[in-house]
């Protein structure tokens, strides 16, 4: 009670303070609805972010989170801390799993693998350049197939064999989905050119 | 990730991983929260062993449901076993040695038809089995009927046969029958007023009277006086 009641102080007041999350998982696993809400409302946002870029609409995000934290709070007496990294990987493993049951229900993996006509390579270096936010919009902007495997492939760092497995797609098909991503992100790129140019200029 | 891959796009990629939140954020966190803890303290469904015990307590009914139906069930199997296994067969054709004939036997009292054996000579395909248990009296016989009585098969057979059949039978006048004059003078004599007539079968040229248990029928007569 004591607890909680330092919780809601601490939310009315805005000063979020990032309260150390080991302390706050060992509360939750313990049954503590403030410390379950605590970690809710750290965690929440970035996990927002995560699955806002495999799922466009945000009431779809919204529901997805839910359904994660829920998945989260109830394998948590499962989990075994072993420090804060860990921590973020797994539970942003819930998320993407999640993310991807609700695209493979929508069944938009029916991709079929194709041979890119026109590649155009992507320049990373030139997404150096822009900010996370853009970064994200250009992502978000990618059809649905490309998005995820990009994101898969690119952000999470998983191999097209691991992707191909997840999506219940071919490898080729990966690839190409990945090919075609990194050519429509370069077109977007070059269609920003005159920002990027300002800012390789600066 | 591999290193490589780390290499070539670290910056942007930590960019991306760092960013906390969006413009557009959740809409209301409050409401997805109030959702999710609803959710969290719903708890667990136990309808297992509630259906358990609801089957334990069915159990029982239903096996004493399945023993009286089959009970039943038997029952009526054995009925129609045993119809289907005595059905009444047709009896051939009668030779052409044989014929019917009608003996006289005098009797002071009225017979009780011996009904615990079927004639056999019969044409049994007209007949129908009547209940065993019930004698017929002849005395209540009119002459211008018959009625055959043989035993029931079975209880089937009991249940579907109607209890009497009468029978008609062509009026034969008393002139017709094969009786000597001497012999009913000496009923009048007697001051018997019927004879009685049993129906059966006998070789045309055997004079002795069928055993009695080949009877097909027993009519009496009353004698003008």
């Amino acid at each position: 009670m004591f607890l909680k009641c330092i919780y809601s102080f601490i939310n009315q007041h805005h000063r979020t303070p990032f309260m150390e999350i080991a302390k706050l998982v060992k509360e939750a696993r313990q049954g503590s609805t403030a410390a379950q809400k605590c970690l809710f409302d750290q965690l929440s946002d970035k996990m927002m972010v995560l699955c806002r870029r495999y799922v466009k609409s945000r009431e779809d995000a919204e529901e997805i989170l839910q359904d994660g934290f829920y998945k989260f709070f109830k394998n948590l007496d499962d989990f075994n801390y072993q420090g804060e990294p860990a921590f973020f990987a797994w539970l942003k493993r819930i998320m993407i799993n999640e993310c991807l049951m609700f695209l493979r229900k929508k069944n938009i993996f029916n991709m079929v693998a194709e041979t890119a006509a026109e590649e155009i390579a992507l320049e990373e270096d030139a997404l150096n350049y822009l900010s996370a936010v853009e970064i994200f919009n250009m992502i978000v902007q990618l059809p649905v197939g490309y998005r995820t495997v990009f994101n898969l492939y690119a952000v999470e760092g998983m191999t097209h064999g691991e992707i191909a497995v997840l999506m219940g797609i071919s490898e080729g098909t990966s690839k190409s989905q990945l090919s075609k991503a990194r050519s429509l992100l370069q077109k977007m790129l070059v269609q920003k050119g005159t920002d990027y140019d300002k800012r390789k200029a600066k | 990730m591999t290193n490589e891959k780390q290499n070539e796009g670290a910056h942007w990629i930590n960019k991306l991983n760092e960013l906390d939140s969006l413009p557009e954020a959740i809409s209301n966190k409050d409401a997805v929260w109030e959702k999710l803890h609803g959710r969290l303290q719903k708890k667990p469904r136990r309808n297992k062993p509630v259906w358990y015990l609801a089957a334990a307590c069915l159990l029982p009914l239903f096996i004493l449901l399945w023993i009286s139906t089959n009970k039943k069930q038997s029952l009526v199997v054995n009925n129609i076993k045993n119809t289907s296994q005595k059905k009444i067969i047709p009896a051939p054709p009668l030779p052409i040695t044989q014929k019917e004939t009608v003996v006289a036997v005098a009797e002071k009292k009225p017979v009780i038809n011996n009904t615990e054996t079927p004639p056999k000579s019969m044409n049994t395909a007209k007949q129908i089995h009547t209940k065993i248990s019930e004698p017929l009296i002849v005395n209540e016989i009119k002459p211008d009927e018959a009625i055959t009585i043989l035993q029931p098969a079975d209880t089937a057979t009991y249940i579907a046969a109607p209890l009497v059949v009468k029978k008609k039978l062509t009026m034969v006048h008393i002139n017709e029958l094969d009786i000597v004059p001497q012999q009913l003078a000496s009923l009048h004599s007697n001051g018997q007023s019927s004879f009685r007539l049993v129906l059966g079968k006998m070789d045309a040229n055997s004079t002795t009277a069928p055993p009695r248990q080949e009877y097909a029928g027993i009519l009496k007569i009353p004698l003008a006086n």
